[in-house]
């Protein structure tokens, strides 16, 4: 650096994405207290280590590959060209993919994407507790977090993204490129899986598993608030020239590099985040967890338009996306017998998906991105600048819910289902997976009172198994995933 | 030597870490260690839950379900083992009767 200016700039720019990834953190203690919190005592532990275990595998397979294909795929699959250019610096053979005194941004700004990569992964962990083998979720964060996610934000999630360039998709804050991809994969694992032992019963009872420590679920998605500053601001870039062809005019601006303000996004985070709390609390009747979730939803749903909106145009969105997770959170479940085990498709997914569309209509005609050479989009401004536009979005959040996000996931479960390796045996699901191995998380806590029916019903069907294997499953329950173990023990 | 001896040129230095040169020997050998950790993690899992059945069908499935909820079971119980400081039955309070016995003292011959 040869100036103070240059100088400051550069090291501000630093420590910003810095300061972002310490931030993200909390995220990862929410998703991790939540879901404890939400386990049954049986199974606590089991759902800890599954939670923990993304971090490291995410990271290293983010750097292996998937900090590369950010770089390489931004022209999509031959649509609108080869590997994107400069895609060799983010080799992680590349000299900048380690401590060098000429680059002091790769680093920090790889951190900044791996910590969403984690969010996404973590998404899926949620949904599918309680029965899935560690190891078929491994792979699945794996596939998420350093692939399909990666793949997204290539494609709508930088400026010269195909996406972002022929269709003029926009979404800001990642309600599509994270939240629709990881609820969209969410489902697709979940299908595949079939739900928790005892969840749907005959006649179409449909029995709640109600979480182990239901304040401690609703402090963990406070704590994925908070951590939730940190994701959107390292969602902008923190001091740029946007006015290089008339002058000089400093501002931050979105991923896009298209102008905000970091005092604009702060007040439309906390509308939005309001707006899902106080709709969470009226239609889900006064349910804690259900409140915590609708202020997430609202955030999230707000998300892809929250550098542009008017506050109070989040706080209505944030209220809507809400409302509408939660109506379809329980329309799945009982129309299709669907087990997510924290609501993580409906929060997520759905709040996601209506995000990105209503984006597009709300931000209709504003500038996505400045145009790359040789590309026209569907729409433009005045100007000649790829458009934001009602169409651009939904297609934008069908690829991103179903294109890269439940097909890839459904193909690789799948696949695991077909070797039995995708669902814990139900011996081992009915005693709980901490049982066999981990013990009790609680050694010094008397244990309460079975709650409800759903022990009941749990005991009775361990009563009904034959040399360590369930022989009939409750009522309509789908039979989902079976284990390698189970399978052998009934041949 | 392994990489800088000199910071007099800040301007002129490029990577600081040492080895400079070996990156892609440390990419493969990043990549394999990250395939192996998986082919370890999925075998000891289902080595795991082929030990579990087998002790469920030993001690019966009813008595595993108690130990899952019971608040006395220790850790080493659970996963079939003396305690450390011995039997069992040494882990619980004097005044007090142990909750539950080790899977191994189990005489149930189980429920198939």
């Amino acid at each position: 650096m040869q100036d103070e200016l240059s100088g400051l700039t550069t090291i501000f720019t630093e420590f910003y994405y810095w300061v972002t990834v310490f931030l993200m953190f909390f995220i990862h203690i929410g998703f991790a207290t939540y879901e404890v919190a939400v386990a049954r005592r049986k199974n606590l532990q089991h759902t800890l280590m599954k939670n923990i275990l993304l971090i490291p595998l995410v990271t290293i397979t983010f750097f292996f590959f998937g900090w590369w294909i950010y770089f390489a795929l931004p022209n999509g699959p031959g649509i609108t060209g080869g590997l994107g250019a400069g895609h060799e610096e983010f080799f992680a053979w590349s000299e900048t993919m380690g401590p060098h005194m000429q680059d002091r941004i790769n680093g920090v700004f790889w951190a900044a994407f791996l910590l969403f990569s984690w969010t996404a992964a973590s998404i899926v962990s949620g949904a599918v507790m309680e029965r899935i083998r560690v190891a078929a979720f491994l792979i699945i964060a794996v596939l998420i977090g350093s692939v399909t996610w990666v793949i997204d934000a290539a494609w709508g999630w930088k400026p010269d993204g195909w996406m972002v360039q022929l269709m003029g998709y926009h979404d800001a804050y990642a309600s599509g490129v994270i939240h629709a991809i990881a609820g969209g994969t969410a489902l697709a694992v979940i299908m595949v899986l079939g739900p928790r032992i005892g969840k749907f019963g005959p006649n179409g009872v449909i029995r709640a598993i109600r979480p182990h420590n239901v304040w401690m679920a609703c402090l963990g998605l406070f704590l994925i608030y908070t951590g939730f500053w940190g994701f959107y601001v390292a969602c902008n870039i923190p001091i740029i020239d946007v006015d290089p062809g008339n002058g000089t005019f400093f501002s931050a601006t979105n991923i896009y590099l298209m102008p905000t303000t970091l005092s604009g996004i702060t007040l439309n985070f906390l509308m939005s985040l309001s707006g899902g709390l106080l709709a969470g609390y009226l239609i889900s009747k006064r349910d804690p967890f259900w409140t915590f979730s609708g202020g997430l939803a609202g955030i999230i749903a707000a998300s892809a338009g929250n550098d542009l909106y008017h506050p109070i145009q989040a706080m209505l969105i944030g209220g809507v996306g809400a409302a509408l997770a939660y109506k379809l959170h329980n329309f799945v479940e009982r129309r299709w017998r669907i087990d997510d085990a924290v609501g993580a498709v409906a929060v997520h997914g759905y709040a996601g998906f209506f995000g990105v569309v209503i984006a597009g209509f709300l931000l209709w005609g504003y500038p996505a991105a400045a145009p790359v050479e040789g590309t026209t989009a569907w729409f433009t401004t005045p100007e000649g600048w790829p458009a934001i536009n009602p169409i651009g979005n939904f297609i934008g959040a069908v690829i991103m819910f179903g294109v890269l996000g439940f097909l890839p996931a459904f193909v690789v479960a799948k696949v695991l289902d077909r070797f039995g390796l995708l669902r814990v045996p139900r011996a081992v699901e009915l005693a709980g997976l901490d049982t066999h191995d981990y013990g009790d998380s609680y050694p010094y806590f008397e244990a309460s009172e079975p709650g409800g029916d759903f022990e009941t019903v749990e005991r009775q069907l361990v009563l009904t198994m034959t040399d360590a294997r369930l022989t009939r499953l409750d009522g309509d329950e789908p039979p989902g995933s079976r284990a390698r173990e189970d399978r052998e023990a009934a041949t | 030597m392994t990489g800088l001896d000199s910071f007099t040129d800040p301007g002129g230095i490029g990577a600081l870490y040492p080895f400079q040169g070996l990156e892609v020997v440390f990419a493969i050998v990043g990549v394999v260690l990250w395939l192996a950790w998986h082919v370890a993690q999925t075998r000891g899992e289902n080595r795991e839950y082929e030990e579990a059945l087998t002790r469920y069908r030993d001690a019966g499935m009813p008595q595993m379900a108690d130990l899952g909820r019971d608040p006395g079971a220790t850790t080493e119980q659970a996963r079939g083992r003396e305690s450390m400081t011995g039997s069992p039955e040494a882990t619980a309070p004097p005044d007090q009767e142990p909750r539950t016995q080790s899977i191994k003292d189990e005489t149930s011959p189980g429920n198939g």
